[in-house]
């Protein structure tokens, strides 16, 4: 049922070939679930940074994860595309299911996992190379040398990122000549050149003035028709105005996770409440 | 209390400030002494002439007893004060030359002098009869001629003439049958070439050593005890004088170079003893480019999906190619600097042609020779030196260049 009305969703406002991947999407994800994350527990040393964490990441929408500075965003987001790999102390336990797989098992190909899941930093973090070559990276990782293939893959990227315009004519340009909002959706085209299906994103706007931040979050709202956005942020305006669910996260646990509207309108937990009104944070 | 801590300002800024002077005022005076002792004696011929100095004892051909003089003209562009021979057509002066010695030089050469065609080495050897060299620049010890009655007599340095002593008693000669000449010395093509070669091995050598040690410290090792460990002995070894790795050199690789069949001294000990003194330093200074290598980058490239290896060759290693190329050039630098832990392993002794299994001398060990002796030939240590301060000049600029070329996009802004 559920996915039915998706379905439709869909085919309102995309094209055919969307049509297809949402398909395929249904095939792997059969429960419209892009993770579902089973008594997720995470370890730095001894220190225990997520507790016993239950839910379900909806396919296709923007999930957002707020909270206090230190309760855990971060952690949990790097785990999705295990990223929590390489700080030393992590330690996780729990599992992850996306595809039907355990993503936390040791059998799971971390390479190809990152690929199908993208992620955006808190700072723009371009490499000190060429437009053209940062919105490539992925795909020339991949193997892929044809120019022609490359250029059109790229330039796909960059106007799915909103960037075509203002850089077409400066592709051999280095990206650190951008400014900071351009080198934030350079960082999303680069990471949509790979045609993932998630894209994680940790405060992308933070370091971004007004307008940047404004334009990035349409790239979302756009963005969401194709793709899963989980995106971590401090502006309750923004997981407002961008997210279809909010999760809330105290100390390491997670309080409460509901539609954004519910979150914001009618939150079951006083914390929860206390935090959105500004009592604490 | 704002006078004594005004007071006292003064008295630090002023103190640093004298401090800064003094030291800037050493190293001014240092070079200063330097250019004005070795400009002088730097010429083309002393990057491409030899070190040591070539007697020559030229004679007439077998066919003629003696060259009779002719009658040449005094070239126009002759400075007034240089001794012409209008009979023998060249012209001769007293110098120093660059190995500090009194020599009488020749200034000018007539294409038709005698003394140019037709005469022949005599010294035994495989040079004998060949045409012996009677050129600018070449020393003249003594000229054997026959004089108005024809008895053989011999003038020049050797006889304690001047140069216008000896051109004037020629003057009084009809013929000319031979004479003792010397090809001056003082060149340093040799040890240049030396000095190449260790820079090559050494670097080929090493690099790639301190740059994967570098790797592994940088992005591999866990951070444990063992890592640590390791750590601190590349710095110890950092600040062993290069005269103990000389030792061991002598004493620890030379069976191993004698075992491949290298015997002696040789320029492969010398940059093999070379390699391990740059090790710590070169590992210490790659692990710091890499280390200045911003951690997002790694993140981005690994979120991206590439490989571990993907994300070093594309994106840490040529983002930390500046720190990398002066870990490379202060390697350089050091080789051309180096005496110590050369004198033991490659020798002192000039190579007019080196090679990479036999001995040689650096410029720097050329210094240190020069200024060894019972008589220190200033002049061409400063020379010397002068060409070994080109060098690292010229390799600065170059890494400066390279460096500001990979870097030359990031300053310009677009928007
Ligand atoms: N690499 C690490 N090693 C040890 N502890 C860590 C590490 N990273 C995070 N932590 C700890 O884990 C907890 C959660 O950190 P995390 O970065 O996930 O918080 P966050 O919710 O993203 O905070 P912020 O809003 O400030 O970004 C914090 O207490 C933090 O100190
Ligand atoms: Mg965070």
């Amino acid at each position: 049922m559920k996915f039915m009305n998706r379905l439709k969703q869909n085919k309102d406002i995309s094209t055919d070939s969307d049509i297809i991947s949402a398909q395929s999407a249904l095939v792997d994800n059969p429960d419209g679930v892009a993770f579902d994350i089973r008594d997720l527990n995470l370890y730095y040393d001894d220190f225990q940074a997520l507790k016993d964490i239950n839910m379900e990441i909806k396919d296709r929408s923007v999930t957002a994860f707020i909270g206090p500075s230190g309760c855990g965003k971060s952690t949990l987001l790097r785990c999705l595309n295990r990223m929590n790999d390489l700080i030393e102390s992590s330690r996780v336990e729990g599992e992850i299911i996306h595809k039907g797989q355990n993503i936390n098992s040791p059998d799971t190909d971390v390479v190809k996992l990152r690929t199908e899941i993208g992620m955006v930093f808190q700072q723009p973090n371009p490499f000190p190379k060429s437009i053209f070559d940062n919105a490539a990276y992925g795909l020339v990782c991949q193997g892929h040398k044809n120019k022609s293939f490359l250029r059109e893959a790229v330039e796909e990227a960059l106007i799915k990122a909103a960037l075509w315009d203002e850089v077409k004519d400066h592709l051999k340009r280095n990206a650190d000549s951008l400014s900071g909002g351009q080198q934030q959706r350079l960082c999303i085209a680069r990471a949509i050149a790979l045609n993932p299906e998630i894209i994680l994103m940790d405060e992308p706007t933070s370091a971004l003035d007004p307008i940047a931040t404004s334009r990035i979050e349409d790239l979302i709202t756009q963005l969401k028709q194709e793709y899963t956005i989980v995106i971590v942020t401090h502006s309750m305006s923004q997981a407002a105005r961008v997210s279809d669910e909010t999760a809330f996260f105290l100390l390491g646990d997670l309080i409460e996770f509901d539609t954004t509207d519910n979150i914001f309108q009618n939150p079951r937990d006083s914390r929860t409440e206390d935090y959105i009104s500004g009592k604490f944070g | 209390m704002t006078n004594s801590r005004k007071f006292k300002n003064f008295l630090r800024s002023g103190s640093t400030l004298l401090a800064t002077l003094l030291v800037v005022f050493v190293l001014v005076s240092v070079i200063a002494y330097i250019f004005s002792n070795g400009w002088g004696t730097l010429d083309a011929s002393m990057f491409s002439g030899d070190y040591y100095a070539t007697n020559i004892l030229a004679r007439t051909d077998e066919s003629i007893e003696a060259l009779e003089a002719g009658s040449f003209d005094r070239p126009a562009a002759l400075d007034a004060d240089i001794p012409f021979s209008s009979n023998y057509g060249f012209a001769i002066r007293d110098e120093v030359n660059r190995e500090n010695n009194k020599v009488q030089s020749l200034v000018y050469v007539d294409p038709n002098s005698p003394l140019a065609h037709n005469m022949v080495i005599a010294t035994a050897g495989n040079k004998q009869g060949k045409k012996a060299p009677f050129e600018v620049g070449t020393t003249l010890l003594v000229v054997d001629a026959l004089d108005l009655e024809g008895n053989r007599t011999s003038h020049g340095q050797r006889k304690g003439e001047s140069a216008e002593e000896l051109v004037a008693a020629l003057d009084e000669t009809i013929a000319i049958t031979g004479y003792q000449s010397q090809i001056p010395g003082g060149g340093i093509r040799g040890p240049i070439i030396s000095t190449l070669i260790l820079i090559g091995m050494s670097m080929l050598f090493s690099m790639p050593i301190a740059l994967s040690a570098a790797i592994y410290l940088q992005r591999l090792a866990k951070d444990n005890r063992f890592t640590r460990a390791i750590r601190t002995s590349i710095n110890l070894l950092a600040g062993v004088p290069s005269i103990i790795f000389g030792m061991m050199g002598i004493t620890v690789i030379f069976p191993i170079v004698q075992a491949l069949g290298v015997d002696g001294l040789s320029l492969l000990l010398g940059s093999l003893t070379m390699s391990i003194m740059l090790l710590p330093i070169l590992i210490r200074q790659s692990e710091e480019a890499l280390a200045s290598v911003p951690p997002s980058y790694t993140m981005a490239s690994l979120a991206l999906g590439a490989t571990e290896t993907q994300t070093l060759f594309k994106v840490v290693l040529p983002a930390a190619l500046p720190g990398i190329l002066s870990a490379f050039l202060l390697g350089i630098s050091r080789v051309i600097g180096e005496s110590a832990a050369l004198i033991f392993t490659i020798g002192t002794a000039v190579n007019e042609a080196p090679s990479l299994t036999g001995s040689g001398s650096t410029l720097a060990v050329l210094i240190w020779n020069l200024m060894g002796g019972e008589t220190p030939n200033f002049r061409l240590a400063s020379a010397v030196s002068l060409v070994i301060l080109a060098i690292v000049l010229i390799l600065n600029i170059t890494v400066k260049i390279i460096v500001g070329f990979t870097r030359k996009e990031e300053t310009k802004k677009v928007f």
